[in-house]
């Protein structure tokens, strides 16, 4: 899955939201960059 | 003498009913001799929960085909062990939904839980787990004992949520800081009161520091690194704005790959909103 850039207020906020957790572990890594499409609306029952 | 989680849980429970159908299912469930009927019948004493796990599994989260109009169809399809632990969701909700929101967001709180709950399940699956549904309820529970400290001491429940915030400090150390103990060890001390199974005590004990759990600790590592990835993206909001630490070991013991984290996050992401809309309306 490729990831769009994060902007500069983007890797600021996550800077302080992953500020407790080790940035080196590959896990974290993949987290840090990690973008998902907005929240999808409820879709109609299926 | 300073206060103890069971102490607080004791004083918690003068409020809080404990989930007794929930319960009487359990030792419904342990029993070889009980049927279907036995079960609908224990669920259809509480017409309010009965009408509320209708809607839920009538709901587009399940997406089955055709009405579920009855409990006994309701567990032949979703299966007697799923719609229990829908029972021990809602029951806990109801419980405490009279926390103010001016200390925590509830919605915000419990969508955090259900992403917990999803990425706990798909975790499981990934690790090639057949029994995934008791993931799904350990995610949704694991930060059971916030919502006792929320109601029982708002004022230090505040300033430890405010110390996080501003202080530069995860919320469980804040806790134990501001109040001596955190909301993992009051949820451990909850989970035995109520007699809730022995994996959700321990999941709720130990999510924070998974080394430590002396018992299922696959179900504690799969809880800890759902915690971390739903506070990574973040899906809702349990009351840190931080990423709690990820202790390595745990997610080696997944043995899964980093890469395949984002298409399990798209799909909590597809499935969060249908979810929370199934269990808060």
């Amino acid at each position: 899955m490729s990831q769009p850039a994060l902007t500069e207020a983007e890797i600021k906020e996550r800077e302080e939201r992953f500020r407790y957790t080790d940035r080196t572990h590959p896990l974290i890594q993949v987290l840090f960059k990690l973008k998902l499409p907005e929240n999808l609306p409820v879709g109609p029952e299926q | 003498m300073s206060l103890t989680p069971q102490a607080l849980v004791n004083k918690s429970l003068e409020l809080v009913s404990p989930p007794s159908t929930f319960i009487q299912l359990n030792e419904l469930i342990q029993d070889p001799n009980s049927a279907i009927d036995d079960i609908s019948a224990v669920i259809n004493t509480d017409p309010a929960l009965a009408t509320r796990l209708l809607r839920i599994v009538n709901s587009p989260f399940y997406g089955f085909p055709s009405q579920i109009n009855t409990i006994s169809r309701a567990i032949t399809i979703v299966g007697t062990r799923e719609l229990t632990h829908l029972v021990l969701a809602t029951s806990v909700m109801n419980a405490f939904r009279g926390i103010p929101s001016t200390l925590i967001d509830l919605d915000e709180f419990w969508r955090h839980s259900f992403a917990s709950a999803i990425t706990a399940k798909l975790l499981a699956e990934e690790c090639g787990q057949s029994a995934s549904e008791r993931f799904f309820i350990a995610g949704l529970l694991h930060n059971i004992g916030s919502l006792v400290l929320y109601q029982s001491m708002p004022e230090l429940a505040g300033e430890a949520i405010r110390s996080a915030e501003f202080g530069h400090e995860v919320l469980f150390k804040a806790e134990q800081r501001v109040i001596g103990f955190d909301h993992a060890e009051v949820g451990y001390a909850l989970a035995r009161a109520w007699h809730l199974p022995h994996s959700l005590q321990e999941v709720t004990r130990y999510h924070h520091r998974p080394a430590e759990a002396e018992d299922f600790p696959l179900d504690v590592a799969i809880v800890h690194v759902a915690d971390v990835l739903v506070s990574a993206v973040p899906f809702g909001h349990s009351g840190d704005n931080h990423v709690p630490p990820l202790d390595p070991a745990a997610w080696e013991l997944l043995g899964l790959n980093e890469l395949q984290i984002p298409f399990l996050l798209q799909q909590v992401n597809e499935q969060i909103g249908r979810l929370s809309s199934a269990m808060l309306t």
